[in-house]
């Protein structure tokens, strides 16, 4: 599903380059479920954004499903992401001038009827328990409700890549466990990959693959020899 | 969802300076459709202001004030000028009509005016008279459609005038007259209704050229006309009448095109400062819309940066923005054409009373096509740079704290 090889992204820093990843090889299969945890600043987030195409990495090749993202126009990374990559974000940002179905609806496909769009909405909100919400506002929201509901807006297209960044964050302890715990029934019963990043290690446990970013990241000096982790055997 | 949905949720939810700036473009579009009116009013009022009556005889003094107080009823007259002047010009071959004019008289503000009925005939050609039939008679009179409607008088009815141009406590009074007594002792009974002419004398009440004299009692020596209106049979007519009587004995012959032009380009002078004051308020009402985006893009990085991470593409971004400084920009232009002709309704019949320019609130001209053209154009232009501004945004604008 995912192939990353030879991957390296730097940010300029005060002048210099400052090296975030270096990711010699990784591959994530359909369906898997990955934690990525490490601490602030190490390039989880960024690894997201060079996955989603909304960052280019310097050097290497980013693949999924076979099609070469680094090399796609803008445009084209834009009807990719539209398509194929849902993305939970830490502070849910859902547009606060939308109701909740239509903050939802924003995500969906231009060309399907309304009336299908409406009748899917109304299914996803019934899955996670806010069917009488669809026409609030985000500000009458709690933030595990309004997270929930952009868990919806990214899995409601049906992408077979599933991305997650902090996504409880701001959560408190408890609703924090129920929106994992709906991230990946939701996209366990939809086939999709998940690869979360968090620093919830409560979160992280429940993943079949938790992987630590110096992992994945050459920064222990093993690339070396090419790290090869295969998404759900390490 | 439908961009224009998007759009109308993106204005509801900030409908305070939504409101504010749609009421600046509203303003700022009422008063050019105002200003536009009133202009285009006063030309056409100048067009068809004075018939065929090309020259005008009067005292001497100022040839505007002569030519608006004959033929649109504004000011007080001259003067006053010997009665065989109209003989004179009669009996001129260069002339084809000829008709005396006396003023003196108001009734509740509106001038009376004393002529020969046939300068009807003349003016307006074969029209009948909306009710009744015209004057004969020393005190019948025939009124204009303006004043019966505005006094709700109809054939039959009976007044006084009152001496003055004017009633009290309105315009200027007659040259050399303070007093405005009424007088009770010569009553006029209305014969006749003029239909809607378009023209000044709408708001006019006439009689026969006598009334004057019948009121204040004059005697044959002491008979005295404010103007007479010529119609000339030529250029070369007009023009030797003039040459012959003008400068003579206190009297001045005027050529009513040029003395109607000289209050057109008084008109335009004046309309060059509302174009100086209208185009300030285009200003402002472009710095509103302006401001209103810039307040808008900054409120809204991360709704693009989100926008841009769901796939939306950099022009669907764009036109978010745009759409709604194109949205505000059209409620303000149909907020301001509605205002615009609200209030030349409302101020119709102040400007024609008072001025004799007779706005047609309804009338819709090529100007609205301008006006809407270079609001939107406007609204456009001043969306242009904060959409820009959201265009060129990355997706990663959404994960910048």
């Amino acid at each position: 599903m995912l192939h990353i090889r030879a991957v390296e992204k730097q940010f300029r820093v005060d002048g210099r380059n400052v090296p975030i990843l270096n990711i010699p090889e990784w591959r994530v299969a359909q369906g898997d479920k990955v934690a990525i945890t490490g601490p602030s600043g190490s390039g989880k987030s960024t690894l997201l954004h060079l996955i989603s195409g909304i960052l280019r990495p310097d050097r290497g090749e980013i693949h999924m499903d076979g099609v070469p993202l680094h090399t796609l126009k803008e445009a084209e990374l834009d009807k990719l992401r539209a398509r194929r990559i849902g993305y939970v974000l830490q502070d849910f940002h859902l547009i606060p001038s939308l109701t909740v179905s239509q903050n939802i609806e924003i995500a969906m496909a231009e060309q399907l009827p309304t009336r299908q769009k409406h009748k899917l909405i109304g299914d996803w909100l019934e899955k996670v328990g806010l069917q009488d919400r669809s026409s609030h506002l985000p500000s009458q929201l709690s933030r595990g409700q309004q997270q929930r509901v952009a868990i919806i807006r990214a899995l409601v297209n049906n992408p077979p890549l599933l991305l997650a960044d902090e996504p409880t964050g701001s959560l408190d302890w408890e609703t924090a466990d129920e929106i994992s715990g709906l991230l990946l029934d939701l996209s366990a019963q939809a086939g999709q990959t998940l690869i979360v990043v968090t620093h919830d290690l409560n979160m992280a446990r429940r993943f079949p693959v938790c992987l630590h970013i110096h992992d994945i990241n050459d920064i222990r000096g093993s690339s070396a020899a090419g790290v090869r982790l295969e998404a759900g055997l390490a | 969802m439908s961009l224009i949905k998007f759009t109308i949720r993106n204005v509801m939810h900030r409908r305070f300076l939504s409101l504010l700036t749609i009421s600046a473009v509203a303003v700022t579009v009422a008063f050019i459709l105002l200003a536009s009116m009133a202009k285009d009013s006063v030309e056409k009022a100048a067009e068809k202001g004075y018939g065929p009556f090309d020259l005008v005889i009067g005292a001497e003094g100022s040839e505007t004030q002569l030519v608006l107080n004959t033929f649109y009823h504004i000011g007080a007259p001259t003067g006053n000028i010997p009665v065989n002047v109209l003989e004179q010009a009669e009996a001129d071959s260069g002339v084809d009509k000829a008709y005396a004019m006396t003023t003196g008289d108001n009734l509740e503000g509106f001038p009376v005016v004393g002529i020969d009925p046939e300068y009807f005939l003349t003016r307006y050609g074969e029209r009948r008279l909306e009710q009744g039939a015209i004057y004969r008679n020393t005190g019948e009179a025939v009124i204009g459609s303006y004043v019966a409607r505005t006094l709700n008088l109809r054939v039959g009815s009976t007044f006084t005038g009152s001496h003055g141009l004017v009633q009290d406590g309105h315009e200027e009074a007659e040259e050399g007259h303070e007093d405005h007594e009424v007088h009770e002792g010569f009553s006029y009974t209305i014969v006749g209704i003029l239909p809607d002419l378009g023209t000044p004398d709408d708001r006019a009440v006439f009689t026969t050229l006598d009334y004057a004299w019948a009121v204040h009692g004059l005697e044959n020596e002491h008979k005295e006309i404010t103007a007479v209106l010529v119609k000339p049979a030529s250029l070369l007519g007009a023009h030797n009448l003039k040459e012959t009587l003008d400068g003579s004995s206190g009297i001045q012959a005027a050529y009513t095109s040029k003395a109607v032009s000289d209050v057109v380009n008084a008109v335009d002078q004046g309309s060059r400062l509302v174009s100086v004051l209208t185009s300030l308020c285009v200003v402002l009402a472009a710095i509103c819309i302006l401001l209103s985006l810039i307040a808008a893009a900054g409120e809204r990085t991360k709704d693009a940066g989100l926008l841009r991470l769901l796939g939306k593409s950099k022009g669907y971004v764009w036109l978010t923005l745009t759409s709604e400084g194109l949205l505000i920009t059209s409620t303000g232009l149909a907020a301001g054409l509605l205002l615009g002709h609200l209030g030349a309704y409302l101020l119709k019949d102040v400007l024609f009373a008072q001025a004799g320019i007779q706005v047609d609130p309804f009338r819709l001209t090529v100007q609205h096509g301008w006006i809407a053209a270079g609001t939107l154009m406007v609204g456009l232009l001043s969306s242009t740079g904060p959409a820009f501004r959201m265009y060129r945004l990355s997706p990663l604008a959404l994960f910048k704290s």
